[in-house]
């Protein structure tokens, strides 16, 4: 968080907007947070046990991230692929790491106010993030939300394959994969409240009954306004 | 049936000044107060008499730390009734106990507790007979005298010697771990002849080259019976003794490489040097090729998990129902590996553990460049040969190098003499580099047979089949744990801060801390002492084996401190004696060696930490 957020619409949000007792489901990488994944997979490549992997990784990370803005999800599958041969123990004492040391420090206030507020109300939070499990589950602790849909590495013998386990959710999480994942803890995706930062949410924010974009990107913010989503700024 | 079987019990407990030795008797007379009572057979040493060091152990030893909470000012009215101190000394006929106590103590007890014994890796083998291989001998002659004619043997698992695959619990007798077939009595008696032999040769039995003479032959006679060094030689003839004997109900305990206690008497508590402490702190330092096999197994085992297999072995032995041997490993069924423990160790270092006293381009330079495994055996990994032969070049071109000679004259004569001398002075400090880095070498080579060479997969049937036989609230407190353990925390949350605490010091010469401000009250030798105590100092000092310096070294190795401080006063006072006696005279060699006089230092002797 470099400088402080303020928040313009957060504070007074539409009643109908933000009903109690329903499930609410946030973006990390946005609505949370403004690092992407790939900075993740990066980190985590650049601290590889052996050197080698390491410049190996970065290169590979190199070309995955013009490709993300043209392909997504080959990016994505290509940036995970560089964590191949990593232990299950450096993955996860190096996602800790990765939390504490960058993800933390970056959380927008204004997600955090919206996340408070919806406890506060009793609603269900779902953190939602196509990052790694080993990243986001030591945010989930720390800010105190029991659920998170994310990623998983594949592991064979202890160490990642390089391919994340299926079902995989993507930059741009939504449709049928999300609402089966949600089916499966009993919630009904178009009855939630979603809040996303990025063009890749357009998919999630169109499938719920609740949208909302906070401090949206420049697709999304005209998306956002063409379909008369609350905006709230940071 | 744990409690049943130990209530109103007398053992008699050698070794208890040793690591393995006061956390067992500290977790029996915490969680089975009901006990007889305990017998500590104690050496006195330095002049300092055996109920002294057992006050000394019980007041300030952290591995007691529980019981002086648990009965605060009432712990000397416990012990009294509980404790009772013995002069003695496992290289002594009948552990050194005066025919008037044994008269006395031995018809009271009901089984020989054997933990003492010696733990240093390269020991001198006349000192590692005495005490391993006869020290072992004496305790059956005891154990036959007593009521129960019961011992407990706390031997090793690597007694199994240079072999890899699945390691049984089984002692097959008159077979060395090669196949060989050989008599142990005669084996020993050629061993001391010729150890004798050289010592005639030499002249002088304490002098370097007699006692290198000594430790490089007994290698030779281990390897060819299949074992790797003198210390497991040692106590695989003791085994090989103890197998000849019907006279007595023998329990053999081998616990693998025994390290910091993951619960009693606290999270992370160690002491002295073991096979982890040289390995973390050269892993956390600038050791970034280590000569491991990644994918073999690092038998560890915490020390209060080894207490708990012990407990049990003892329970059995006391029912007349134990198996013959208890291995206390962790292989079979929770396998950790020295890759996990290389990765999990550079983690450590990643979240914030670096050595003290390292500067910011240090750590920067530790926690980026992490150790990484070279699967290539001491000899050929990279780091330390090449780092040994630029050394070596860098040593010899300052020292032989006439620096004025290439210095213009218009320097002055004073200024090149003194940027001449600067040279020299350069070139003595590589030469302790080049010392270091040699040790270093040494010492993986030293390793090799268990870090590399051999895969070992030790079972453990025996305490696991009898701690699922246990009660749910038996299990609890004295089952066998190893089961659950995760690895990654006890890693990086308990093993490695437990050394950088209690084992580090010793290597980087600073103190261990010990617990201070506990008074027993009254005068407690004599409280301990219900039974008289002979006069140590003659006892320890009579059956010296010649050219050894085997009064420091057996104490520190066998009773390995009975209080931290004394640990390290006598690694320090050690380490010129240990150097001189070794090939090795570095920086590093010297520390690893003086504590593996005081504690063990390597795989084996961690082995035989058990065994202390």
């Amino acid at each position: 968080m470099t400088t402080p957020p303020t928040i313009r619409s957060a504070s007074s949000p539409p009643a109908k907007y933000l009903p109690p007792g329903e499930v609410a489901l946030f973006r990390v990488e946005g609505a949370l947070s403004p690092r992407p994944t790939l900075t993740a997979a990066a980190w985590l490549a650049l601290n590889a046990q052996r050197v080698r992997t390491r410049l190996l990784g970065l290169s590979s990370l190199a070309l995955a991230a013009p490709l993300g803005m043209r392909d997504p999800r080959k990016a994505h599958t290509l940036a995970w692929s560089v964590l191949e041969g990593m232990s299950e123990d450096r993955l996860i004492v190096l996602g800790e790491m990765y939390a504490q040391e960058h993800l933390f420090p970056s959380l927008s206030r204004v997600g955090l106010e919206l996340l408070e507020r919806c406890r506060s109300r009793d609603q269900r939070v779902i953190l939602l993030s196509d990052n790694l499990d080993v990243i986001v589950k030591p945010l989930a602790d720390a800010l105190g939300v029991g659920e998170v849909l994310c990623n998983s590495m594949e592991l064979a013998r202890a160490r990642a394959t390089g391919k994340l386990r299926a079902p995989i959710l993507p930059p741009e999480i939504g449709g049928t994969l999300l609402r089966e994942r949600l089916g499966e803890r009993g919630v009904e995706l178009s009855a939630c409240a979603a809040y996303g930062s990025h063009v890749n949410d357009a998919v999630l924010l169109g499938a719920v009954a609740l949208p909302c974009a906070v401090t949206p990107d420049r697709e999304l913010r005209r998306m956002a306004r063409d379909l008369d989503w609350p905006v709230v700024e940071g | 049936m744990i409690a049943e079987a130990l209530r109103g019990k007398h053992l008699l407990v050698t070794g208890v000044t040793g690591f393995l030795g006061k956390v067992w008797v500290g977790f029996l007379l915490e969680r089975l107060p009901d006990i007889g009572k305990i017998t500590l057979l104690v050496r006195g040493r330095r002049g300092e008499s055996a109920g002294s060091r057992a006050r000394a152990m019980f007041e300030r030893s952290p591995a007691l730390r529980p019981l002086r909470e648990r009965h605060g000012p009432d712990l000397h009215e416990f012990l009294r009734t509980r404790v009772q101190v013995v002069s003695g000394d496992a290289r002594e006929p009948m552990l050194g106990i005066t025919s008037s106590v044994a008269a006395r103590l031995l018809p009271t007890v009901d089984a020989v507790v054997h933990v003492a014994g010696l733990t240093d890796f390269a020991p001198d083998p006349m000192e590692a007979v005495a005490v391993n291989t006869r020290g072992a001998s004496h305790a059956a002659d005891v154990a036959a005298q007593t009521r129960g004619r019961r011992l407990v043997h706390v031997s090793t698992c690597f007694v199994a010697g240079m072999v890899s695959g699945e390691v049984k619990e089984e002692l097959v007798a008159g077979r060395s771990p090669n196949g060989t077939l050989f008599e142990v009595t005669e084996e020993l008696r050629s061993l001391e002849s010729a150890c004798r032999a050289i010592d005639a040769r030499v002249g002088n039995p304490k002098a370097i080259d007699a006692r290198r003479g000594r430790v490089e032959l007994a290698t030779q006679r281990a390897q060819a019976l299949g074992w790797p060094n003198v210390y497991t030689y040692s106590k695989g003839l003791a085994e090989q003794m103890l197998a000849k004997r019907n006279d007595i109900a023998i329990t053999m305990v081998r616990p693998s490489i025994v390290e910091c206690a993951h619960e009693f008497p606290f999270a992370g508590w160690n002491e002295g040097l073991n096979t982890s402490a040289p390995l973390v702190w050269m892993c956390t330092g600038y050791a970034w090729k280590v000569p491991i096999r990644a994918d073999n197994c690092f038998d560890v085992v915490p020390v209060d998990s080894v207490a708990r297999g012990m407990t049990i072995a003892v329970a059995d032995a006391l029912m007349d129902r134990a198996a013959p041997v208890y291995q206390l490993a962790s292989g079979d069924h929770n396998r950790f590996t020295f890759g996990r423990a290389l990765d999990l160790a550079a983690l450590k270092v990643r979240k914030g553990y670096a050595p003290s006293g390292s500067s910011a381009l240090e750590r920067l330079l530790l926690t980026h460049l992490d150790a990484v495994a070279s699967d290539h055996g001491a000899d050929r990994s990279f780091f330390v040969p090449a780092a040994e032969r630029t050394t070596k070049w860098l040593r010899d071109t300052l020292i032989k190098t006439d620096t004025k000679k290439y210095l213009p004259k218009a320097l002055g004569e004073e200024k090149r003499s003194e940027i001449a001398m600067r040279v020299q002075r350069a070139g003595m400090r590589m030469n302790l580099t080049h010392k270091t880095v040699r040790s270093i070498e040494n010492m993986w080579k030293m390793y090799q047979p268990f870090i590399h060479d051999h895969d070992y997969l030790f079972r453990t049937d025996a305490v696991r089949d009898r701690t699922h036989a246990l009660s749910p609230d038996e299990r609890a407190k004295f089952g066998w744990d190893m089961t659950a353990l995760d690895w990654r925390h006890y890693w990086m949350e308990v093993e490695i801060p437990g050394l950088d605490k209690w084992s580090l010091p010793i290597i980087r010469n600073e103190p261990v801390p010990e617990d201070d401000g506990f008074d027993l009250g009254g005068d407690v030798p004599e409280a301990l002492a219900a039974l008289p105590a002979g006069e140590p100092s003659t006892q320890s000092s009579g059956t010296q084996s010649p050219g050894t310096q085997s009064s420091g070294t057996q104490s520190s190795g066998t009773q390995s401190s009975g209080t931290q401080s004394s640990s390290t006063q006598s690694s320090s006072t050690q380490s010129s004696t240990t150097q001189s006696s070794t090939t090795q005279s570095s920086t590093t060699q010297s520390s690893t060696t003086q504590s593996s006089t005081t504690q063990p230092s390597t795989q084996p002797q961690s082995v035989a930490r058990g065994a202390q």
